[in-house]
C-alpha cells in the first residue's frame, strides 16, 4: 500500500474506486455541511474485501432549512429517505438523535446512515476528522485510533476484525498514545489486550 | 426440542472464540498481502469483489412504509 500521511491528510494516490466508493464519494458531495465517515465503510476503504449495507456518517446540520437543502439536492440525484417521504418528519427523526436513511430510489441498500454527533466521541470524530485523499476526489474520515477503538467497543466479530485489519495493516502510522486513549475512554481495555495486543 | 445446557452452552462460546481467532489470523495475512501490493493491484482486487455485489442488487425493490 503507498500511502502517506500529512497532519490532518491521508494520500492514497493510485486506490482504483469501486462501486461503492464512487457512490459514497458522490453522495458526501450533496452534503453542504461539516460530516465524518465512521465506523465499518473505513475498512473498506482501506482494502479490507468485505461489503456493507451502510455507510455511516456523522453530519453536523443545523437547522431543518439546511436539512431541506441536503433532502432536495438528494431527490433530485436520485435519492430517496427510506424514513419518511416527508422532509419535516425526516428532519425531526434527525434533530432527535436517531439516524435518517438514503438509498438510491427503488433500492435499499447501499444506504447511506445520517447521524447527529450527540456523544462527546461523536464530537471528537468529526472535530478531529482526516481528509483521505485519492487521485481526483477525496472524504473525510474519522481518526484512524478512535476508529480502531470504537470497533472494540460496538464488540461483534466483524467490528473486531474490521478493528485488527485496520492496526495490523496502518501499524505505524498509529499514534499509540491516542489509540490507549480512546480506548480508555471507551473501556475496552480487554478486549484490545486480545483483539490488537495493546 | 433440544435444551441447552450451560456445559454445551459454554462449549459454543469456546467454539465461537476459536472460529474468531481463525478470523484473525485471515485478517493479518491479508493485510499484510495489502501492506506490499501497490494500491492499483490491492484496489483492482477489492473492486472486482465489491462490483459483483453491488451490481447484483435488484434496482426494482417497491418500498411500502406502514405506520
Amino acid at each position: 500500500m503507498n500511502i502517506k500521511f500529512a497532519g490532518k491528510t491521508i494520500e492514497l494516490f493510485g486506490k482504483e474506486l469501486n462501486d461503492l466508493d464512487k457512490e459514497v464519494i458522490k453522495f458526501v458531495g450533496l452534503l453542504d455541511s461539516k460530516y465524518v465517515v465512521v465506523s465499518g465503510y473505513i475498512s473498506l476503504l482501506f482494502g479490507r474485501p468485505r461489503t456493507t449495507e451502510d455507510v455511516d456518517l456523522l453530519v453536523q446540520i443545523k437547522n431543518y432549512r439546511a436539512f431541506a437543502l441536503i433532502w432536495k439536492r438528494a431527490y433530485n440525484q436520485g435519492y430517496y429517505c427510506l424514513n419518511d417521504d416527508d422532509p419535516l418528519e425526516a428532519y425531526k427523526i434527525f434533530s432527535e438523535g436517531s439516524s435518517v436513511r438514503f438509498a438510491k430510489r427503488n433500492t435499499l441498500f447501499p444506504n447511506f446512515e445520517l447521524k447527529a454527533p450527540k456523544s462527546r466521541i461523536e464530537q471528537t470524530a468529526l472535530n478531529k476528522r482526516l481528509k483521505l485523499r485519492f487521485d481526483d476526489s477525496g472524504i473525510f474520515i474519522s481518526p484512524l485510533e478512535l476508529q480502531i477503538a470504537y470497533k472494540l467497543y460496538l464488540a461483534s466479530d466483524k467490528d473486531y476484525e474490521d478493528a485488527r485489519y485496520l492496526y495490523t495493516l496502518l501499524s505505524q502510522y498509529i499514534d499509540l498514545r491516542k489509540l490507549k486513549y480512546f480506548i480508555s475512554s471507551l473501556g475496552v481495555r480487554e478486549a484490545a489486550k486480545e483483539i490488537l495486543g495493546v | 426440542m433440544f435444551r441447552l445446557d450451560k456445559k454445551l452452552i459454554k462449549k459454543l462460546k469456546e467454539e465461537k472464540h476459536r472460529n474468531l481467532l481463525g478470523n484473525l489470523s485471515y485478517i493479518d495475512l491479508y493485510a499484510e498481502y495489502v501492506k506490499k501490493a501497490p494500491n492499483k493491484e490491492w484496489s483492482h482486487k477489492q473492486g472486482v469483489f465489491i462490483n459483483s455485489i453491488y451490481r447484483s442488487i435488484p434496482k426494482k425493490i417497491k418500498i411500502i412504509r406502514t405506520i
